[in-house]
């Protein structure tokens, strides 16, 4: 079976306020897919979709559909996504700052039911972070954010997903950990999970995955594997900080996506 | 690279692998404990109070050893963190606990005379109050502090609880113990009926609408009173021991009937029934559920990401909670004999609202030690206002008793608070982290 994501025109609004206008994205069964964007792009509306959630925004999917291993999944409950097989690791962690590290890894995974597969997955996740070992016990809000990062990534794959949709992995953290970071999502995607990282930091981004998607104004702006990304002018003028004119590069594409 | 990465898991300070004591060095001490209070009886020394005090405190120490050398723990093991005895002071504190316990109500059923005139038989029924509020505190601390669903509809259960004891004791004349079954199934299902608000609402939106909640069962309770029972309220008899029970050692046979109407006998029916309420509810917090009541609390939307059913989480909290509440408040109708019109109050929920706030919201400690706050303080402070010289003299004392206590209680609560935001329960974790660190600097892994 293959567990492919695939969004085929995709339109959502909060209201009467539209945040992603026909969008279509594919994440091939194991792949490694980046979306990109500037604040405001529509990239967390994106991620709401997919993994259910819209609704507690009072968002609305008005069309298109999402198909998730060729099942439908726009109209599912989140609950029902998690145990599909998309786990996501929220904007700015989100972990339990009470609970411990372990029980934070146990909480995800909530769409479980066998004790000892669970208790074999908090080893491996120990095992891919020996850094979080020490800390089992110690409480999540007390970590550093480079670790509690570790943990919320830990804890989306106790649900042992087939995708993992990261959002804005980078948020606030320093640039060695967000490296050390992507390389574990590369081992992780090596193991077959695919991963689909939402991110600004397109540098990073497009270094790891192998095709990317530009989101400007709710609407895909480029898209292309990520190493010809990375060599295009408009990309390294408006994520990167290239050296062009980055201010007329952006209103370019802003007259582009009709706004 | 990845690889070096893997290799490089820093050494656990914190968990190393403790080697069991052997067994003859652990039993060494509890010999001579137990025969202590021989060895002290012949010696014929005779400190304050006599040598059974002594020897009360060798057992007890001798009993803290024996569970704390006991303790082995696999660092490797993933389960850990979830077992609920699985440190050397864990197993110590709760052997030791245990044996207080079960001393506890012959040593208050001595003719002790403490010095000063200090209350002893009275003590008692205290103890009684401590045991019976701990059940409900801490299934309002499950419900409030653990899954973050404020209700002030504690009051109603309590209520519910009584209904259901008069109406089967009472009413159809069936036996008291199948009064608590059924009153924690009633409470069960009018929980989850009345936590449907907590779907829509949090805060302290759901706070009024369970004030709401406790307003309609308080006019049914009113009703119910007045149709059965007429104005003077209810008259609970003592609960009776079933003969073919009556094996049991401790049990004697009266007649065939073994009425639970002393404050010893009571001792023993609150704290079964409160301590396998509150090891239920100790271990739904450490199951899968209560992880997802305290990721509901601490973020629901994050909760909702993982696949858990907030929906679903929210209303068993209010369920277990509700039932534990009603079974206590049964209980309590019983161990009061009566109860009438006005029994049941706003207030009572504060007091509750007090118990776990002082005590510390997480876990049932905060429960416990919010519940000895609550009714060993005033017994205190009554001992003080009469016996105490100086303070007995102040005529305004005695005169305004009841507004005296509350109102040092409120300082004492302020008092609290500011000191330890996190109540008592955490003041006692951070004492026994230091106290451990002292015996065992190996030990200091509690949080």
């Amino acid at each position: 079976m293959s567990n492919a994501l695939k969004i085929d025109g995709l339109n959502v609004s909060y209201g009467p306020i539209p945040a992603l206008r026909n969008i279509s994205i594919e994440v091939p069964s194991g792949g490694f897919v980046s979306v990109l964007g500037a604040n405001g792009a529509g990239k967390t509306t994106l991620v709401r979709t997919i993994t259910g959630v819209l609704y507690l925004q009072k968002g609305k999917c008005t069309s298109g559909s999402i198909k998730f291993g060729g099942q439908e999944i726009t109209k599912q409950k989140s609950r029902t996504i998690v145990r599909n097989g998309i786990a996501q690791v929220p904007e700015g962690r989100m972990l339990f700052p009470q609970l411990t590290v372990e029980e934070n890894l146990r909480c995800g995974a909530a769409s479980r039911k066998d004790a000892s597969g669970i208790n074999e997955t908090i080893s491996e996740i120990f095992d891919l972070f020996p850094l979080l070992a020490p800390l089992r016990e110690r409480q999540a809000g007390l970590l550093s954010g480079g670790e509690q990062q570790m943990v919320a990534v830990g804890r989306a794959l106790m649900a042992k997903p087939s995708l993992l949709v990261c959002d804005e992995l980078s948020l606030g953290l320093a640039p060695l950990i967000v490296r050390d970071l992507f390389v574990l999502l590369d081992r992780i995607n090596k193991e077959g999970v695919a991963v689909l990282a939402i991110e600004q930091n397109a540098r990073i981004a497009l270094q790891h995955s192998q095709y990317a998607y530009a989101l400007e104004v709710g609407e895909v702006v480029l898209q292309g594997p990520s190493a010809e990304l990375r060599e295009n002018e408009e990309v390294q003028n408006l994520y990167m900080g290239g050296a062009g004119d980055s201010q007329a590069a952006y209103a370019a594409i802003r007259r582009e996506a009709g706004r | 690279m990845n690889d070096t990465i893997a290799t490089e898991a820093p050494e656990d300070p914190q968990r190393p692998s403790v080697k069991r004591t052997p067994p003859a060095r652990r039993a060494l001490p509890f010999l001579v404990a137990l025969a202590s209070p021989v060895i002290l009886d012949n010696i014929g020394w005779n400190p304050f109070g006599g040598w059974k005090i002594l020897a009360g405190f060798i057992i007890l120490i001798a009993v803290g050893w024996f569970a704390w050398s006991s303790a082995e723990r696999d660092p490797d093991d993933p389960r850990l963190a979830l077992k609920l005895w699985h440190r050397p002071d864990q197993r110590a504190l709760s052997a030791m606990t245990c044996l207080v316990l079960v001393a506890l109500p012959f040593i208050l059923a001595t003719d002790f005379d403490p010095p000063m005139d200090f209350p002893w038989n009275t003590w008692f029924r205290i103890v009684n109050y401590i045991v019976l509020f701990a059940l409900g505190a801490g299934a309002f601390n499950l419900l409030a502090g653990y899954t973050g669903q404020l209700s002030m509809a504690h009051a109603a259960f309590l209520m519910i609880g009584t209904i259901v004891g008069a109406h089967i004791g009472i009413i159809w004349g069936q036996s008291f113990w199948l009064c608590i079954p059924i009153a924690a199934f009633a409470g069960a299902a009018l929980g989850a009926l009345f936590g449907l608000p907590a779907l829509r609402l949090r805060g302290l939106y759901l706070m009024l609408a369970t004030i709401g909640v406790h307003f309609i069962v308080l006019l049914i309770w009113k009703e119910y009173l007045v149709h059965y029972f007429g104005f003077g309220g209810v008259q609970f008899a003592a609960p009776n021991i079933p003969s073919w029970l009556h094996w049991i050692p401790g049990i004697n046979s009266e007649d065939g009937e073994f009425l639970i109407n002393t404050q010893f006998r009571w001792f023993w029916l609150n704290l079964a029934i409160t301590s396998l309420g509150l090891l239920f509810i100790v271990n739904v917090i450490r199951s899968r559920e209560g992880r997802a009541f305290a990721a509901v609390r601490d973020r629901d939307i994050s909760a909702t990401l993982l696949g858990i059913n907030v929906a679903r989480s929210k209303i068993v909290s209010f369920a277990i909670s509700s039932a534990m509440v009603s079974v206590s408040g049964c209980l309590l109708s019983y161990y009061n004999r009566a109860r009438s019109e006005d029994s049941f109050t706003l207030e009572q929920v504060l007091d509750y609202g007090i118990i776990i706030v002082v005590g510390g919201f997480m876990g049932i400690q905060g429960a416990i030690f919010g519940s000895i706050f609550f009714f060993a303080l005033p017994m205190y402070f009554e001992w003080m206002r009469e016996e105490l010289p100086f303070i007995s003299d102040i005529d305004f004392f005695s005169r305004y008793a009841g507004e005296v206590d509350l109102a040092i209680r409120g300082i004492l609560v302020v008092v609290v608070l500011v000191w330890r935001p996190d109540g008592l329960a955490g003041l006692w974790q951070s004492a026994k982290a230091k106290l451990l660190r002292l015996f065992d600097s190996q030990a200091g892994t509690v949080q």
